[in-house]
């Protein structure tokens, strides 16, 4: 039987055997119900007369996918910004006049913003796009934690 | 997400320009107009184009505040100066109701008040362009803030997925459909990148303090007006004595402030507890004369005149906040640098409306009769946005001039009218096939637009044919960009209303083989 691999599963790089071992026609399947996948180059349908691809609407299939642009939605907005009030309070106790310190870190903070915002949707996966808030995030709130006239 | 960080780049690009691209529109276009406020505000009042500055202007003006609010808290003067030759005051009234402050015009040359039409002026594009109208102030500042964030996202993004950006800046192909949209986007969004990315990044920073408070809660424990106070080096006025001191003459105090500036001149003057024995007087430095807006200024004591401290100019932190909100504001290079700042915020307001146009053509092209709510959701948006915007604000000033002078409410109507209109346009395209109602919008703007010098001219005695000669371009010039504004949105409907886009591209082919001089 022939092997089919499936794209459609995810762009895992080394073919397992949960991606590759499908029947024919449970992918086909699959992919029909699913609305994902091509199904004009598959096997059983070759040559065969395809109904126009109909409109891309939400569908059972894509709760995952949606599920996932919701957690990288909030942890780009609620996450970003939360790193980006870190950075504002850390540079608001470097030494110096605290209005000054207080402004840089005003000014500075929604580049690190944007570029949280970027992480979150350049990450390979939801979870990559937390962890990319929470890890620097850990540090800023030691340093704010530790400085005078942070934490207590 | 998959596909590699460029396809990443591209939806976010797309999603986060796409969701605030209405908001952002009428941001950039009224933020855009908003360089020549005080050319609006002008224009918008007929009734002082006859004011002139005058050399004892502050003289004046003080004399007359002394019988006009003699026991207020405090009055700000804001001087006449070339682009607004009228001074302005604000004082403190407890019996003034709602705003708790009161407000006048005056003549310079006398100090008597000059009446005018009741309006909002170009103060109202203005404060628009930050916080919306009918909406509570700090909602409106939240909302704009929250999109001038997906703003800098889809700039930044948008860099990334247009990354051969100088190679498709020389490659605009027009009127070949979705490709020219995306043309013409990335020509808008290149020609004033780096204005682009300023604009919505300084921006944000005006409004930082209402939306990144942290370190001012962390350093000054919350107190906003301490850490004001240390920015700007103000301190609160003492209360009032109850003793009756006069003020002490204003003219040696302007002179001193300009000397120490090393001859700059003072903009603003705020006398503090006027007419008792612990009045203070500040004296603001211009700021249109240099690149941060950080505040300049000299306390005098009001009694004796002499000078208590000067502050502003000397810190790092400060002085780049106010170059940042001084770049915003474009008032420090002059004429030709606004009109710079005012293009490239055209290019910017172009980049929007286009980038929202392309995603609706796109979605068109790929699903045909197909294409769902959603898309016919953005087509509606963006005729309601991007043609009804230029319409409401044409009917605003329409308005201005044909409300009667001496109407109840006046000023208000002149935005009802601008709420209505724009009402009016959002609803059009609900009943009107898309292109038709492209075409009618735009076109019902271009002649709004282009007749608006002719309702000027019908309306007052400062019309084109008087203000040229005389060479007062303030004022020419608002009619003269009305016009130009008007000719580009009647070119706009004209393309609109060409044949459909596929005989177009036929016929234009068919145009092309034929001799130059047969057109």
């Amino acid at each position: 039987m022939q092997q089919l691999s499936t794209p459609w599963l995810g762009q895992r790089r080394s073919s397992g055997p949960a991606a590759a071992a499908l029947h024919p026609r449970t992918d086909l399947q699959l992919r029909l119900i699913l609305n994902i996948g091509p199904v004009t180059d598959h096997p059983l349908t070759a040559g065969a007369q395809v109904p126009p691809k109909i409109q891309p609407s939400l569908r059972s299939g894509d709760a995952g996918r949606i599920a996932g642009i919701v957690s990288r939605s909030l942890a780009a907005i609620l996450g970003g910004y939360g790193l980006a009030a870190l950075a504002a309070m850390t540079l608001a106790l470097l030494p110096g006049p605290p209005e000054e310190g207080v402004l840089w870190g005003m000014m500075a903070s929604y580049a690190v913003m944007a570029a949280a915002a970027m992480w979150c949707f350049a990450a390979k996966s939801a979870l990559g796009a937390w962890l990319g808030i929470l890890i620097p995030a850990l540090p800023l709130a030691a340093c704010i934690w530790l400085l005078p006239g942070g934490g207590t | 997400m998959r596909g590699g960080f460029r396809q990443s780049m591209a939806w976010l690009h797309t999603w986060s320009g796409l969701l605030v691209g209405w908001v952002l529109f009428a941001v950039f276009l009224t933020g855009t107009v908003s360089y020549f406020r005080p050319e609006i505000s002008l224009w918008m009042r007929p009734e002082l184009h006859a004011a002139r500055d005058a050399p004892e202007a502050a003289e004046n003006v003080l004399r007359r505040m002394q019988t006009l609010a003699p026991n207020s808290a405090n009055w700000i003067v804001t001087l006449p100066s070339a682009r607004d030759p009228v001074a302005r005051v604000f004082w403190r009234d407890s019996s003034a109701g709602g705003s708790r402050f009161r407000r006048a015009i005056l003549d310079p040359a006398t100090g008597e008040d000059l009446p005018a039409r009741d309006t909002l002026g170009g103060d109202f594009f203005y404060t628009f362009h930050y916080q919306l109208h009918h909406v509570p102030v700090l909602w409106a500042r939240w909302i704009i803030s929250f999109c001038a964030m997906f703003m800098l996202v889809a700039i930044l993004s948008g860099i990334v997925t247009h990354r051969r950006i100088f190679a498709d800046f020389f490659t605009f192909r027009p009127r070949k459909g979705q490709r020219s949209w995306l043309d013409g986007h990335a020509v808008a969004a290149m020609l004033a990148l780096p204005y682009h990315l300023m604009i919505t990044y300084t921006g944000i920073v005006t409004l930082m303090l209402m939306t990144m408070p942290w370190g001012v809660q962390l350093a000054f424990k919350g107190n906003n007006q301490a850490f004001t106070a240390a920015v700007f080096g103000l301190e609160r006025p003492p209360p009032r004595s109850g003793q009756a001191v006069p003020l002490a003459p204003i003219g040696p105090m302007l002179a001193e402030a300009s000397h120490h500036w090393g001859g700059a001149q003072p903009g603003r003057i705020t006398v503090n507890n006027p007419g008792d024995a612990t009045a203070t007087v500040q004296v603001f430095r211009v700021d249109d004369d240099r690149l941060s807006v950080n505040r300049q200024l000299v306390t005098f004591n009001g009694v004796t005149g002499a000078m208590i401290s000067a502050s502003g100019g000397d810190r790092p932190a400060a002085e780049t906040r106010g170059v940042m909100v001084g770049l915003h504001r474009g008032v420090f290079g002059g004429g030709v640098m606004r009109a710079l700042f005012f293009l490239s915020g055209l290019m910017g307001t172009v980049m929007v409306a286009t980038g929202t146009i392309l995603w609706a053509v796109k979605q068109r092209q790929k699903l045909g009769a197909r294409a769902g709510y959603g898309t016919r959701l953005v087509e509606v948006l963006n005729v309601a946005a991007i043609g009804g915007l230029p319409i409401a604000m044409a009917a605003y000033l329409w308005a201005n001039r044909l409300l009667p002078v001496a109407m109840a409410q006046r000023a208000e109507w002149e935005v009802h009218v601008f709420f209505i209109a724009w009402g009016v346009a959002a609803l059009h395209p609900l009943l009107r096939s898309h292109r038709r109602a492209w075409m009618e919008q735009l076109g019902l703007g271009a002649l709004l637009l282009l007749l608006l010098p002719a309702l000027n001219a019908a309306t007052t005695h400062s019309h084109l044919g008087v203000t040229l000669p005389a060479g007062q371009w303030a004022l020419a010039g608002v009619d003269l960009v009305a016009l130009a504004l008007g000719t580009a949105l009647g070119f706009a409907a004209r393309q609109v209303g060409r044949a459909p886009a596929e005989p177009q591209r036929a016929r234009r082919a068919g145009h092309r083989t034929s001799p130059a001089p047969a057109e």
